[in-house]
């Protein structure tokens, strides 16, 4: 460190800093080592605007004031080294006890051990006045040395810890219990990292502290042949063993009560008898019974689950003086998925808690899993409270619970639980509008009475549907979707109102459970596509929405048209003050995180060979340089990928814009980790890229291959992060009408692949502009678009008809006559 | 629009050496790596956490030391600063052990970068520079050096690097001066700018405490954290003009309690080692020009 201190040592004078802040005079005034110019430090350090503008300058308290001292007491920070800092929450929670409170950072605070008459400083600036900050203190604290400083044995009990320690079952400073481990590190297991609260199980026990074993960590009990708790050893696997109550945890002794029943954990015959009235039972046939403890302690008392259910009901036992569980030791807070552990013994169907439906205070409680319970499940997963983190009150102690058992009682192919978090019971989820069909979703495989268990027309019910019949089904049994068509196409007018249930006692699961009543109405849909799919423009006329052929991708069509057609075709014109466009919105997840598409379309851009640059403008090839006009988007995904007829007669781009030539240009949006940053070779000063992810851009050779007339061209681009080169390929089909002897006035034909007018991808000098191999589309949650996109519709209009799009999850090369382009 | 099948590198699954067996108790410094994936190290608990996009955690790199800086290449190889074993250590996105760089040569690896020709940054902060090594491990050449002038540094906290006009810039956090030093590839110092919050001023725009870690978002602006000021300023990376700012303290799910390192996230919104908190959290999009 080199720090200059010259402008700290004018900032001390001026202000007098000393007497501002009225120091205790056994502490150094000013600025003192290790706080000091020592180590760079200034009063600026501490003392400057923190939080900009809602500290004065003054230290704060409490957690602002911790997040200070973390400033520099962190493992990036100039104090590094000491990083084990923390405010200490006492009482519940109810009570900070911050840095400042037994640390004086002016300077070392020295003091007189009344035991020996030494007089010494106290060791990590551990001020002596420690009742300044907390009046129940006895003061001067003691901290001349470790560990025999931290607590002493004989009055004045003014050890470090004891000097403020009034309530604590050990070490106050009245000298209750001065006892337990005395001669010990405190802060071995009472990290102060952790607000000197306890580490758990493994937070202590990974190490031998005085009488008691060292367990986990390398050399532990559990390295021994004997145990079977093997690698990490976390606290939910001891409490498989030791129950904790009480803030205690059950000794247990496996010479005296055999673990173990002919040589599998599974079947385990285990008596445990803490003294305490305490008694666990596990069978051959899993675990059975329940965990009897004192009736003070809160515990789980019956855990319930259902065959195929993601949930478990569970209620907890109402212990004496009992006023509801909670999550905090201060009684509040519902409980949550951390608060469990949930154990499967035979290891095959792990799961884990995602979700608690609880409310503080409650005795009972709903469990969501990410796994729904199987037979073999019941009777045997264990579920547990996590140490210390359940309370409850009982005669003046918070108390944390214990264990139950799921299985305790015969459970039965009875009604699915009620609460519906998370996931539902059998039962409409969800419906799609589109044309005649909706599709019908539950949330687990599902069978009918249909021939071999497929839902069949019966099985469903319409209601509120304008007299629309159901005129057939497609279901395969098993299958968690339906696909129902009806009499009908559906109209505007039907969704939120018709609605789809399942028939009493038709619908059922794999367990024989039938499906719920309810209705669910129809809304628009929000999937995506599987696999293969197109848009075809051919819903009726008047229609406000365009569909993909799977009924699934739907997108509002607005400005100004607010319907489509009917003659199949998405008309885009400039000419229109908001030209038309189809959002998509609704289908946020389509098209994100790809490796490979394939987009094509089949298109008529108009006035490519007009110098057009808006409605006003009606002089072909006056070469007005107006980028207005000149941008056609056919497609775009919103930092996705973007497809585009750039007509490139602007300012610029060095074309010779008289013949009114048009190119296909294809952005995509590519993450940082394949960043290109070389300059573009005409916009060199092009700065304000960032490295970060950005649009890399490919299009056709405007020179070897101009789009000329207007007429139909039919445009497929493959994006494939997996080809060795250039992972863009573009295709454009003339259709033959470009053909010379077709159309002579015309003049221009190729055979249908179109280069890609990228740079060399292994020229570093202009590599950041095109595609380079591995490259994969980044992801981004926003809307697609055929046409202009909102907010660019003057600029980006598309002109002309698209008679379809389509699109593949995948590279399809088939019928392309010169590709892939490696 | 494409559909489900056939997509996606988020859910790949990773391999056993990266299962997840801790909690990450101290977010400490993060970088954003291929796949979308987030790498957060843990100097307490001595691991690289790995986190999907959405900040689920789906691995962790263990048995580091003291892990600090960390940064991963487009081929996913993570380069973690081992502040215990002094050197930076490279693993195979599988969690496999490659090599070592700067073993001896650093003393406190706390911030990493790398350049378009793949050279790794080390802010050695005990050390007063930054390093540069070729992806081999090569010394190449130190960037800044001990002292109060000009291009000088005290105590660099992080390394950002940015494209600029043609050649990318080194953006130094010079956390002793309480401003940012601007250099060229091969360390020639070109600007520099900010200054410390003076003693019990609020006048804090364009100024520093504890300056923390730097990002350069989409738009090239240069993004400050603050560790003390719990506070994210946005400034011109030209000028270091004031732009914005966003982040206050708290220890709730938003807000800032000793941020030790930002990344801008791919799409746009600032990822942030939360340590105080210990979260690691997305926050809202700063304003855009």
């Amino acid at each position: 460190m080199s720090r200059t201190p010259i402008i700290r040592g004018a900032v001390i004078a001026a202000i007098g800093i000393a007497a501002f802040l009225s120091l205790p005079p056994t502490v150094a005034q000013g600025l003192s080592p290790p706080h000091d110019a020592s180590n760079g430090i200034g009063c600026e350090d501490c003392h400057s605007g923190h939080g900009g503008g809602m500290f004065d300058g003054l230290i704060p308290r409490g957690a602002e004031q911790e997040a200070l001292c973390k400033s520099c007491h962190n493992p990036t920070g100039q104090a590094s080294t000491m990083v084990d800092v923390g405010n200490h929450e006492v009482d519940a929670g109810t009570l900070t006890i911050d840095c400042g409170s037994c640390h004086e950072t002016h300077g070392p605070y020295q003091t007189t051990d009344p035991h020996t008459g030494q007089t010494a400083d106290n060791l990590k600036l551990v001020r002596g006045d420690t009742a300044k900050y907390l009046p129940a203190a006895q003061e001067p604290a003691i901290f001349q040395q470790r560990p025999d400083h931290f607590s002493f044995d004989t009055g004045p009990f003014t050890g470090i810890c004891q000097s403020c320690h009034t309530s604590t079952n050990y070490h106050a400073n009245d000298g209750t219990d001065p006892h337990h481990n005395l001669g010990s590190v405190c802060t071995t297991c009472h990290l102060h990292e952790n607000g000197f609260a306890p580490g758990g199980c493994t937070g202590c026990h990974d190490q031998a502290q005085g009488p008691r074993r060292q367990v986990s960590a390398a050399g532990g009990d559990f390295e021994r042949a004997s145990h079977h708790v093997r690698g990490t050893v976390e606290d939910g696997d001891c409490i498989t063993c030791h129950y904790s109550y009480g803030g205690q945890h059950m000794q247990m002794s496996c010479g005296n009560a055999s673990c173990h029943e002919a040589n599998s954990i599974h079947r385990i015959i285990h008596t445990v008898d803490s003294g305490a009235g305490s008694q666990l039972m596990l069978t051959a046939a899993g675990y059975e019974g329940s965990y009897q403890k004192p009736d003070f302690t809160p515990e789980l008392e019956t855990v319930s689950g259902h065959i195929g259910s993601q949930q478990l009901a569970v209620t907890f036992k109402q212990g004496q003086d009992g006023i509801g569980i909670y999550t905090r030791e201060d009684l509040s807070g519902a409980l949550a998925p951390d608060d469990f552990w949930l154990f499967d013994v035979d290891g095959d169907n792990p799961k884990a808690v995602t979700g608690v439906v609880h409310t503080a205070g409650a005795y009972a409680a709903t469990l969501i899993l990410d796994t729904p319970l199987t037979a073999a499940d019941l009777g045997r997963d264990i579920l547990a409270v996590r140490p210390r983190t359940i309370w409850d009150w009982y005669a003046g102690g918070y108390q944390n619970a214990a264990t139950g058992t799921i299985g305790a009682q015969a459970v039965s192919a009875g009604p699915w639980p009620a609460v519906v978090t998370g996931p539902a019971p059998v039962g409409l989820v969800k419906t799609a509008y589109a044309g005649s069909q909706i599709r019908v979703f539950f949330n687990e495989a599902v069978y009918g009475t249909g021939a071999g268990g497929a839902i069949q027309s019966s099985d469903l019910v319409l209601s509120n549907c304008a007299g629309r019949a159901i005129v057939s089904i497609d279901h395969l049994a098993g299958d968690s979707t339906a696909t129902l068509t009806l009499d009908s196409p559906l109209t505007l007018g039907d969704l939120g109102a018709c609605s789809v249930a399942a028939a009493a006692a038709s619908v059922s699961d794999a367990y024989g459970n039938h499906a719920g009543s309810t209705s669910v109405a129809l809304s628009l849909s929000d999937e995506c596509p599987i696999g293969a799919t197109s848009f075809q423009f051919d819903e009726a006329a008047g229609s406000p929405y365009a569909f993909d052929e799977q009924y699934r991708y739907v997108g509002t069509v607005s400005n100004p048209a607010t319907s489509l057609p009917g003659d199949g075709l998405f008309h885009g014109d400039e000419n229109q003050a908001t030209p038309t466009v189809i959002d998509f919105d609704n289908s946020l997840a389509c098209l994100k995180e790809a490796n490979t598409i394939t987009v094509e379309a089949l298109l008529r851009t108009d006035d490519v060979d007009l110098d057009y640059d808006g409605p006003s403008d009606l002089t072909p090839g006056d070469q007005d340089a107006t980028r207005n006009a000149t941008f056609s988007r056919v497609f775009e995904r919103k930092r996705t990928i973007k497809i585009t007829i750039m007509r490139a007669d602007y300012a610029g781009d060095n074309v010779d814009s008289r013949a009114g030539r048009a190119r296909v240009e294809v952005k995509y949006f590519v993450d940082a980790a394949s960043r290109h940053s070389c300059p573009h070779p005409q916009w060199p000063d092009d700065t304000y890229q960032g490295n970060d992810s950005r649009w890399h851009q490919v299009s056709t050779d405007i020179d070897a291959y101009p789009l000329l007339s207007d007429h139909w061209y039919k445009i497929r681009v493959v994006f494939n992060s997996a080809k060795t080169r250039i992972p863009i390929d573009i295709w454009v089909d003339d259709l033959g009408t470009d053909d010379p002897a077709v159309n002579p006035d015309v003049g221009e034909w190729w055979p249908g692949f179109i280069n890609i007018a990228m740079p060399d991808p292994q020229d570093s000098s202009s590599c950041r502009w095109g595609a380079l191999p591995g490259d994969v589309i980044a992801l981004e949650d926003q809307a697609s678009h055929v046409g202009a996109p909102p907010g660019h519709t003057s600029a980006y209009v598309m002109k002309g008809q698209i008679d379809w799009i389509s699109w593949k999850p995948e590279a399809d090369y088939t019928g392309v006559d010169d590709g892939p382009h490696y | 629009m494409l559909g489900a099948g056939g997509i996606g590198c988020k859910g790949d699954p990773l391999p056993p050496d990266l299962t997840v067996q801790n909690a990450n108790r101290l977010p400490t410094r993060l970088a954003q790596g291929p796949n979308w994936r987030f790498y957060v190290s843990d100097a307490r608990i001595g691991s690289v956490f790995i986190y999907g996009p959405d900040l689920s955690l789906v691995g962790e790199l263990k048995q580091l030391d003291r892990p600090l800086g960390v940064v991963v290449d487009a081929l996913g190889q993570i380069y973690v600063g081992n502040d215990g074993r002094d050197n930076v250590e490279v693993y195979s996105s599988a969690g496999v052990k490659l090599r070592e760089i700067g073993t001896g040569a650093i003393r406190m690896p706390n911030d990493l970068d790398l350049d378009e020709d793949g050279n790794l940054y080390v802010v050695d902060s005990l050390n007063d520079t930054v390093r540069v090594f070729d992806a081999s491990g090569v010394w190449l050449r130190d960037i800044g050096s001990a002292g109060d002038g000009t291009g000088e540094l005290s105590f660099p906290a992080a390394v950002a690097i940015a494209y600029r006009s043609g050649s990318d810039e080194v953006y130094v956090a010079d956390q002793g001066h309480a401003r940012i030093q601007v250099y060229d590839l091969q360390g020639a110092f070109l600007r520099g700018f900010g200054s410390e919050v003076g003693a019990f001023s609020g006048d804090w725009q364009g100024k520093f405490v504890k300056l923390q870690s730097l990002a350069i978002d989409e738009f090239g602006r240069l993004h400050a954290a603050d560790s003390y000021l719990n506070r994210i300023q946005v400034l011109d990376p030209d000028t270091g003009a004031y732009l914005d700012s966003y982040g206050s303290f708290g220890t709730s799910a938003g807000e800032l309690n000793v941020p030790l390192d930002i990344a801008i996230a791919f799409w746009g919104s600032t990822v942030v080692a939360n340590s105080g908190n210990r979260t690691v959290e997305n926050l809202f999009a700063p304003p855009q020009p």
